[in-house]
């Protein structure tokens, strides 16, 4: 069985301008140990849907349709105690700032207490706290760090606590919303293998969210690519960068920068991503796309596998297109 | 730096706060019109007697030995001699500052405990109904001078409903440092003494007189906490470390009341600090209204008096209050906020 399915997620948001519709009809499943890599530049859903996988969307957001499915059981229809004890034992998340994600009043070892203690109320803070020098020690931070406060860390230790308040109950799924946005690239890369060693040597299953395909590129195995608040492409690693199909994730592969070509200014794609409080006919991307046809801007594609495993949402491999 | 360093720095940065603040009282003093002397006569001033009075009141040195003669008579505790009886003025305020103190401490009781419980109770509600109503509580009861809601209050609890008495701080009272009914003032808080006493009745008495002018100046002042406590609490709990506290699945009790009030309400003791003075100049308003007989009474009837000496001695004691006020604030801080003592 499948450790996660979504099915049809609609997620909305009260705005003054009227609804907002940050997440539309994304479906995708995850199998054990496997990591996901969501790919997508900002306001395109991706933390919205994060948040929406913990039941977790602030006041204003709201799922009006669809399913979560993790282990075969609703989060959507959780409430109260049985929320709580699937937040952070089943299903821990970590969040793209690590500066503000960490209780400025708290010990770093009164995190872990809490976390731990909150779901196994018979382990004393002794314990708890030994156990949290345990995994210190394995992010390669001394467990004296224990007794300082969040301010008396770096970014990047913080990211580490982070990440192992994440690991400290052994979840089955890890989300990670961008984990490495707020880093410079020397610590974004000992993060990043950070998560890598954590998937392997604690057989997690990790969602990783984030607008860098290089980052995904070395963690997940396979990748949606989201724009509009929909997945258009999901494939695993290999095929999205060998053979991409939908044209914004090939784009997004020339966006990458390469330190060998003469090109001295960097490539972008024209256009800003839709509005989302006004209904859109067709195909999101239809504005930007450059191979726009006029079935694209009234006909809504939907995503289905061309090839075996590789999904894609566009009109250009219809049966016939064009 | 430790707590203690912080601590030991801050009370010391105290004494220049008062320093400066005793020097400000006694220029304005000088520089205000009129020759204080003058007050100790009538419509007719003998040259040779007023000269006289100058001396006697040290009037006629240059200014700078006045200043240092004030500075080291304030060091010994020495306010000076009021005009208007001629007794010291030191002991005259101590002995007005228990009730005023006791009045302060249940204001500032009623208007943290109004003020928090609406204010936390709004941010839960935003932007509902009883969000709406309870702002709009804040801003009426704010627009209302104290001396007016003591009047009110007086009107239908004292006068209407004769549930409570209108005023004075006990219904009979004992002679200072006697004591009636086995009540004997040591402390002059009525409360406490009357506790240590032993004496139930008198303190149910006590406490009867407190809720009046308490309820009066504390809703007052809790308009201010509802305010800050309100928009704190929202800040507070929409930061990530909220949402990354519920995201680990943490009691919501503990996501509340260790992540959203200990750090929401740290902002609240700072406002706690400095409408504490503001409850002092309250104090005057609503002892008059209640017949109060503290330090509120006491600067009234000095200014009534023109009695420049007594306003000079309670102005400064009521600085040295607040400055004291906001060290232990401050110190409060920088244990709850470990931020503030690097």
């Amino acid at each position: 069985m499948a450790l996660l399915v979504v099915k049809d997620l609609h997620v909305s948001y009260a705005s003054p301008k009227g609804e907002l519709r940050a997440v539309h009809g994304v479906s995708f499943d995850m199998q054990e140990q496997e990591t996901l890599g969501i790919v997508g530049e900002s306001g395109c859903g991706k933390s919205t849907l994060g948040l929406a996988l913990l039941n977790l969307l602030p006041p204003q957001g709201k799922v009006t349709q669809g399913k979560i499915l993790l282990d075969g059981e609703d989060i959507l229809s959780m409430q109260g105690e049985k929320l709580r004890q699937v937040r952070g034992k089943m299903v821990a998340m970590i969040f793209q700032d690590p500066m503000t994600s960490l209780n400025p009043v708290k010990k770093i070892g009164d995190h872990f207490a809490e976390a731990i203690r909150a779901h196994d109320p018979e382990v004393t803070k002794e314990e708890a706290l030994e156990k949290a020098g345990t995994i210190l020690n394995q992010l390669g931070i001394s467990s004296d760090r224990l007794n300082d406060y969040p301010h008396q860390l770096s970014g990047g230790m913080k990211q580490r606590i982070m990440i192992g308040l994440g690991v400290a109950l052994d979840p089955r799924l890890l989300i990670a919303d961008e984990p490495t946005t707020s880093l410079d690239v020397v610590i974004e890369a000992q993060i990043l293998d950070l998560l890598r060693q954590l998937k392997d040597s604690l057989k997690l299953s990790m969602i990783l969210i984030t607008h860098s395909l290089g980052v995904v590129a070395e963690v997940a195995d396979r990748i949606a690519i989201m724009y509009g608040g929909e997945i258009f492409e999901l494939a695993d690693v290999r095929t999205i960068f060998k053979n991409p199909l939908f044209p914004y994730t090939q784009l997004l592969l020339k966006l990458v920068p390469n330190v060998a070509s003469k090109s001295t200014s960097l490539e972008w794609i024209p256009g800003s991503p839709p509005d989302l409080s006004s209904p859109i006919p067709g195909c999101k991307f239809a504005a930007r796309c450059p191979y726009v046809f006029d079935r694209c801007k009234v006909d809504p594609p939907t995503l289905r596998e061309v090839r075996p495993a590789h999904l894609v949402a566009c009109h250009l491999y219809d049966e016939g297109a064009k | 730096m430790s707590l203690k360093s912080y601590i030991i720095t801050r009370a010391l940065l105290t004494i220049p706060m008062i320093l400066l603040l005793a020097t400000i009282v006694f220029l304005i003093v000088r520089v205000l019109p009129g020759d204080p002397a003058l007050l100790h006569f009538g419509k007719t001033v003998n040259p040779a007697a007023l000269a006289e009075v100058r001396h006697a009141l040290g009037l006629d040195l240059p200014v700078y030995t006045q200043y240092f003669n004030y500075l080291t008579g304030l060091f010994q505790g020495n306010l000076g001699i009021a005009f208007s009886n001629e007794q010291p003025v030191a002991p005259q305020i101590l002995s007005a500052f228990p009730a005023t103190l006791e009045l302060t401490i249940c204001s500032m009781a009623v208007a943290v405990l109004v003020g928090v419980v609406l204010g936390v109770r709004s941010s839960r509600k935003y932007g509902s109904k009883e969000d709406t109503v309870i702002r709009t509580f804040g801003v009426v009861i704010y627009s209302i001078p104290v001396f007016f809601s003591g009047l009110i209050l007086i009107a239908v609890f004292a006068i209407g409903l004769h549930w409570l008495p209108a005023g004075g701080r006990i219904s009979t009272v004992p002679p200072l440092g006697g004591s009636i009914l086995g009540f004997h003032i040591q402390t002059g808080l009525y409360t406490v003494d009357s506790l240590v006493a032993g004496n139930l009745p008198q303190f149910v008495d006590v406490l009867r007189h407190l809720i009046l002018p308490s309820v009066a100046l504390g809703l007052y002042i809790s308009a201010v906490f509802i305010r800050i406590t309100r928009s704190n609490m929202l800040e507070t709990l929409g930061q990530e470390y909220v949402t990354a506290a519920r995201a680990r699945g943490l009691k919501e009790r503990t996501v509340l009341y260790n992540y959203g009030l200990r750090n929401g309400l740290l902002p609240v003791l700072t406002i706690m600090g400095l409408e504490f003075a503001g409850l002092l100049a309250g104090a005057i308003l609503t002892e008059t209204t209640f017949a109060w007989n503290g330090l509120g009474t006491y600067i009234v009837t000095a200014i009534t008096d023109r009695d420049y000496i007594a306003i000079q001695g309670a102005v400064v004691f009521f600085g040295i209050l607040v400055a004291v006020v906001s060290l232990v604030v401050d110190i409060l801080y920088a244990y709850l906020d470990p931020r503030i003592r690097y």
